[in-house]
């Protein structure tokens, strides 16, 4: 069942990594084309390493957390691990039962429009066309 | 006796479904109406019975998929009052016949230095054509803005009197606010200016007549799926001396007089502008929805709808931090159109989904509009004849409950 649960709710009210970084070396621009959904994602790199992302944007609730959460996931993280973490985040939208933090989307199993939402942080981050 | 909304939603078995537990309360008619069960046993009586092509064949049954094809093309032109069967082309929806316009006529009309204005309250459908139109040709789109209410604002019309203006691109009801706009006034000043009025009339059909005639625009464009009847059938009606003007926008099937490798010769509209093989089937329940609409009476079903979205709208703009769409005025689209403060439309109609409610949310492929109000998007319920001032009621408690229940987190 579509559950906006405490944790979600949470996540969506106080954005963990929301805000402009000052000084950064990519900023990628993500839209939901069927909604009209946009986020930006500040990314500041040194020596090949993602050192700080934060990220700003006017989207739904879904799309709020799924960013807060990506930004915590990618703290020092390296690619290999980040695309881990997304093929979780997939298997928890395609109703496998995982112990991350992605459960919290549970509910929004199989749902297309929604897991779009969701979709939009990673999809834009993606965009960054060098590995980390 | 007043209208029988309880008699007319037996004929819609979507109604008696549940959605999470909950009966379906369908607030979405402006993307799509309901199919009533006469539309949809006349496509499955086709499919089952007949299933065969239209134009070609002698034998009995493509003479009756024939008939009962043309029979459709007739009752459309009685709908809208088209000057003639000529005139009325069959399309795959609104958009398809826009295209039509725009690539079949316009094209060869347009001119560098010409200016082409287009409402700013236009869906997609009614923008891009033109747009694409434009990088071909170079030239120029004007916007005619709307104002705090939704209205087209006149100032335009004597900023761009006497220069070159071509075509002139506006809904009779805006799909993102329901305004209704005065098509008779603008179509008088652009055939003043020596160009035509191309009217989409999607949220128009649905809701009473449409007089082709009577308006005088040069094109009109909808859709079946939102007036009762199938996806992927739309028609085009153009005035009778345009229709020597067009040229084909589709090459193939249906639309040619001969063919040889030395050259083709085509037929004359409408089917010029019908390439490839039809949605036989769809047109047929496009015919079926007319004769449906005609079983009630057009004022009886408009005067509910509108009695609906007053109800709605009152109902909606006594919550905190609502902000409303468009205007009051009762000749508008059934429809309410709202963002409410600190709610993403995407939550608050996945929440009201959970109580069965069916809502639009998103900016209604019409982002211009959300752009000159500054949302990304808005909440938008939309009433058929099939709806009660019961489920308004609900909508209206469920759509608190979950404000709330979002503002709560």
């Amino acid at each position: 069942m579509m559950e906006y649960s405490t944790k979600l709710k949470q996540l969506a009210r106080e954005r963990p990594g929301f805000g402009e970084l000052l000084h950064y070396d990519h900023l990628l621009d993500g839209r939901n084309r069927k909604c009209g959904d946009h986020l930006k994602l500040y990314i500041q790199m040194h020596h090949g390493k993602l050192v700080d992302i934060r990220y700003q944007g006017d989207a739904c609730a879904l799309c709020m957390a799924s960013a807060s959460l990506m930004i915590e996931s990618l703290r020092g993280s390296g690619l290999p691990e980040t695309l881990k973490n997304y093929t979780e985040l997939q298997s928890v939208l395609k109703g496998k039962k995982t112990t991350s933090e992605f459960q919290v989307f549970s509910g929004w199993a199989g749902k297309t429009m929604r897991s779009g939402c969701i979709d939009l942080p990673w999809k834009t981050l993606f965009q960054l066309n060098e590995p980390w | 006796m007043g209208f029988d909304v309880t008699g007319f939603r037996k004929n819609f078995p979507a109604l008696n479904r549940k959605v999470c537990g909950n009966p379906l309360v369908y607030f979405d008619s402006a993307a799509s109406s309901l199919t009533p069960i006469a539309v949809a046993d006349k496509i499955r009586d086709f499919y089952l019975n007949n299933s065969a092509n239209v134009h070609r064949g002698i034998h009995e049954l493509s003479e009756e998929g024939t008939t009962a094809f043309e029979q459709s093309r007739a009752e459309i032109r009685t709908f809208v009052n088209a000057p003639s069967e000529q005139s009325v082309v069959l399309s795959y929806g609104c958009t398809d016949s826009i295209n039509t316009i725009v690539n079949g006529f316009a094209a060869s009309k347009l001119k560098s230095a010409d200016t082409v204005l287009i409402a700013e309250s236009e869906h997609h459908a009614n923008i891009v054509p033109w747009q694409m139109l434009q990088k071909k040709i170079g030239f120029e789109i004007v916007k005619i803005p709307i104002d705090e209410h939704g209205r087209l604002r006149h100032e335009i019309m004597s900023e761009y009197a006497g220069k070159s203006i071509r075509f002139v691109c506006l809904a009779s009801h805006s799909n993102a606010t329901g305004v209704a706009h005065n098509v008779q006034e603008w179509t008088q000043w652009v055939h003043k200016q020596g160009g035509y009025l191309v009217l989409d009339a999607a949220q128009a059909v649905s809701h009473g007549a449409v007089d082709f005639k009577g308006l005088g625009v040069d094109f009109l464009s909808f859709s079946f799926h939102k007036m009762y009847g199938p996806f992927g059938v739309g028609a085009l009606i153009s005035k009778e001396e345009h229709l020597s003007d067009f040229v084909p926008v589709r090459g193939g099937g249906e639309m040619i007089d001969s063919v040889r490798f030395s050259g083709t010769t085509f037929a004359k509209p409408p089917q010029l502008l019908e390439a490839g093989t039809p949605n036989v089937a769809g047109v047929i329940g496009a015919g079926e929805s007319i004769r449906f609409i005609r079983g009630f009476d057009s004022k009886e079903l408009a005067s509910h709808e509108s009695s609906l979205a007053k109800m709605c709208r009152e109902g909606v703009q006594s919550i905190e931090g609502v902000e409303l769409l468009g205007n009051e005025d009762p000749q508008n689209a059934p429809l309410v159109s709202f963002a409410v403060k600190k709610c993403h439309p995407h939550d608050l109609s996945t929440l009201l989904n959970g109580y069965g409610i069916a809502v639009r949310a998103g900016h209604h492929c019409a982002q211009p509009v959300m752009d000159r109000y500054g949302f990304s998007g808005t909440i938008r319920a939309s009433f058929l004849a099939y709806n009660t001032h019961d489920e308004v009621s609900y909508f209206v408690e469920k759509l608190k409950t979950s404000i709330k229940m979002l503002r709560d987190a």
